[in-house]
């Protein structure tokens, strides 16, 4: 990216390398990516009275969802799970865990009252108010990127595997057809991936495993580029909104990295 | 990337992601089975112990009124409290910032609360607004179990100077 601005301002001052220019410009990234959905985790230690009283608990909120699933009816791993379908976002609730995936910008969602504090924050605080309640046990965000590419779709394969793989890497197949990268950082107390290739249009958003809430917005990531899901485990023993916003701009930070070595 | 990418996550992740996946994709047929359902009572009795709350709930939600595929740029959900009720119109303390225990005083008209039963001063509701480039949309709940009663409890270290006799009036000037 560096490389490619630093062309830009040489092309001001001297137009005759306007040609070079039209060459890197067809290839240039769009400055934004697009986070298309992202999950939040929190999860604790099992609460084995869970399915005696979820509906007690839960039912306030059921005013402001759409739909409620129930799963796994009356056992001890009984799961309800809240659509939120005007909004776009989901909410399951289970004796291990509560989880929350949204369709939309992820950095929206770091502002007061946003869905991660009421309802989301509010039904763990719910939870943890519990006897049988023990401790959270760690959090986990998952979220996917998009990011355009101006490139044609045929060449976008090899484009990604100039800048990201080694020759090595890259003749292992004569001829290369999808390729990705997985980068892992595991720390003592966090875990970090990045796993980021060539997107060649909505419908890859779809088979994903942070699958989309709805298809509400697919048009609106009908284009080809790159794409990039990035994971973010963390072990702490309380979790507020504060660890909501961080917990996202140190993967953002990640995200940021990628998208600058591209 | 389609099918390339790999994860190595410990602790279950990815089965659970897949799970989910699943269920996203598959919520649309869950939703019409349900309507199959209804329309033979007497074929419902039967497949559904009264413990089962399957139709239960897919009736609960039959009634509302939604406009899908809206896009709103802005949305937030404000735990409040009631601070006075007229005749046309209702006082709320918002809670704009909970982090900071930060509040608003805002006027809404008294119609918008009409599906709040008990619309006494000092109880709870939620107001949801959502908006984008004009226009805006305000919804409010009853607030009980969802209003987190505690962050309007302020406090705030007033009460460590209780007994400082600084209510007492003052008689040596």
């Amino acid at each position: 990216m560096f490389f490619i601005r630093a062309r830009e301002e040489l092309c001001l001052t001297f137009p005759l390398i306007i040609l070079t220019l039209v060459t890197i410009r067809k290839y240039r990234m769009s400055e934004n990516s697009k986070s298309t959905v992202f999950q939040f985790e929190v999860r604790y230690n099992h609460i084995l009275n869970f399915s005696e009283i979820s509906r007690r608990l839960l039912s306030p909120f059921v005013k402001l969802a759409s739909s409620i699933k129930v799963d796994n009816q009356g056992s001890i791993e009984e799961r309800l799970v809240l659509n939120f379908d005007e909004d776009n976002y989901l909410i399951t609730v289970s004796w291990d865990r509560i989880l929350i995936k949204v369709q939309g910008a992820i950095k929206n969602f770091t502002e007061s009252n946003s869905i991660i504090q009421t309802p989301f924050l509010s039904i763990l605080d719910r939870l943890m108010e519990l006897e049988g309640f023990g401790n959270v046990q760690n959090i986990l965000l998952a979220a996917n990127y998009v990011k355009k590419f101006d490139c044609d779709k045929s060449k976008l394969v090899k484009w990604f595997s100039e800048r990201a793989l080694n020759k090595a890497v890259e003749s292992v197949f004569p001829e290369t057809t999808d390729v990705a990268v997985v980068v892992e950082s595991k720390m003592k107390e966090s875990e970090a991936t990045v796993s980021f290739g060539p997107y060649f249009g909505s419908s890859e958003l779809l088979k994903r495993p942070i699958s989309l809430v709805s298809n509400v917005d697919l048009e609106d990531f009908d284009f080809s580029g790159v794409m990039l899901e990035s994971k973010y485990f963390m072990k702490v023993s309380e979790v507020n909104f504060s660890t909501f916003v961080d917990i996202v701009k140190v993967n953002e930070e990640n995200v940021q990295r990628v998208w600058k070595m591209l | 990337m389609e099918n390339a990418i790999v994860f190595k996550f410990s602790e279950g992740d990815i089965n659970h992601l897949q799970e989910e996946a699943e269920r996203t994709s598959n919520s649309d047929v869950s939703k019409s089975k349900n309507r199959e359902t209804d329309s033979n009572f007497l074929k419902k009795e039967v497949e559904y112990s009264l413990e089962d709350s399957k139709e239960v709930l897919a009736n609960v939600f039959s009634g509302r009124d939604r406009i899908y595929d809206e896009k709103w740029l802005l949305s937030e959900n404000v735990q409040s409290r009631i601070v006075s009720v007229s005749d046309s119109e209702v006082t709320v303390d918002c809670l704009i910032d909970i982090s900071n225990r930060l509040f608003q005083h805002r006027v809404f008209p008294r119609r918008l609360f009409d599906n709040v039963k008990k619309l006494d001063k000092g109880g709870f509701v939620l107001i949801k607004t959502k908006a984008k480039p004009g226009a805006i949309r305000i919804d409010v709940y009853p607030g009980n179990g969802i209003v987190n009663e505690k962050f309007f409890h302020l406090k705030d270290g007033w009460e460590s100077l209780e007994n400082e006799k600084l209510d007492e009036k003052l008689t040596q000037w």
